[in-house]
């Protein structure tokens, strides 16, 4: 109760000393001030997520590399190369379309932007 | 009319400030354990690409199977890799290590051996710095 009344006598103080324009203005700009902190920490926390997102879509990346490694391997046993990547549907490079390339800082910026 | 607007202004801001804290501090917790999570996983993914491009050598012959270093980096990188909830124990027992060789000094290590080594040597390094504090 006597920090609320502190507060009410710092107001009046601000009141007297610049008028109402002038305390409109800081409590404006205060309020601004404290939204702007509530962003700040709501972003915070979304790049957070997305990191460790990120991060889990690298290793199921590279758990999929991995297993193609295994599988390559054994469908050479007995198959020509390109038969290999034909049935990989590998023809045209080593890494299958359907794989996704994991988010990028720049990527995220440019999806923000649009 | 003007005592009304500031008298209501104040009002928003102070429940705001009050609003802002609690949520700050409510959320600690949470962007502590995201903070801890994402360090654990990206390390994580560094052994894990490791043992990939170790069992990748060897499958082209290039590191051999039954040499020493081959299965030391195995092990290693399997533990490490399965084993992500005791990476702050396993950089406390790193740093507990004594500076010795590594008992495989009769042999010349490949250069391939040595790429990996040198690789696991850094993401052992990092992870050391992520999860031993000073």
């Amino acid at each position: 109760m006597d920090g609320l009344t502190e507060i009410l006598k710092a107001l009046t103080a601000l009141y007297v000393a610049v008028g109402f324009w002038g305390t409109l203005v800081f409590l404006l700009a205060v309020i601004g001030a404290l939204f702007s902190w509530s962003r700040l920490e709501d972003r915070e926390l979304k790049e957070l997520h997305r990191d460790l997102v990120n991060e889990k879509e690298k290793q199921i990346q590279r758990l999929a590399e991995d297993n193609r490694m295994w599988r390559n391997f054994f469908l050479k046993h007995g198959l020509a190369e390109e038969e290999v990547h034909k049935l990989q549907g590998t023809e045209g490079g080593p890494k299958p379309l359907s794989l996704p390339e994991p988010k990028t800082e720049a990527k995220m910026k440019g999806r923000r932007k649009k | 009319m003007q005592g009304i607007i500031i008298a209501t202004l104040s009002v928003v801001a102070f429940f705001l400030l009050l609003a802002n804290v609690a949520r700050h501090f409510s959320r600690l917790g949470w962007k502590r354990e995201l903070r801890r999570a994402v360090v654990k996983e990206r390390n994580r993914n560094r052994f894990g690409v490791l043992r990939t491009q170790l069992m990748s050598d060897a499958r082209d012959n290039v590191l051999d199977v039954h040499s020493p270093t081959f299965c030391s980096l195995y092990r290693g990188l399997t533990v490490l890799m399965r084993e992500p909830h005791a990476y702050a124990d396993a950089a406390m027992a790193i740093l507990a290590l004594p500076s010795s060789g590594s008992g495989d000094e009769g042999r010349q290590a490949t250069s391939a051996e040595k790429k990996i080594a040198l690789a696991f040597a850094d993401a052992l390094d990092q992870l050391c710095r992520d999860f031993v504090r000073p």
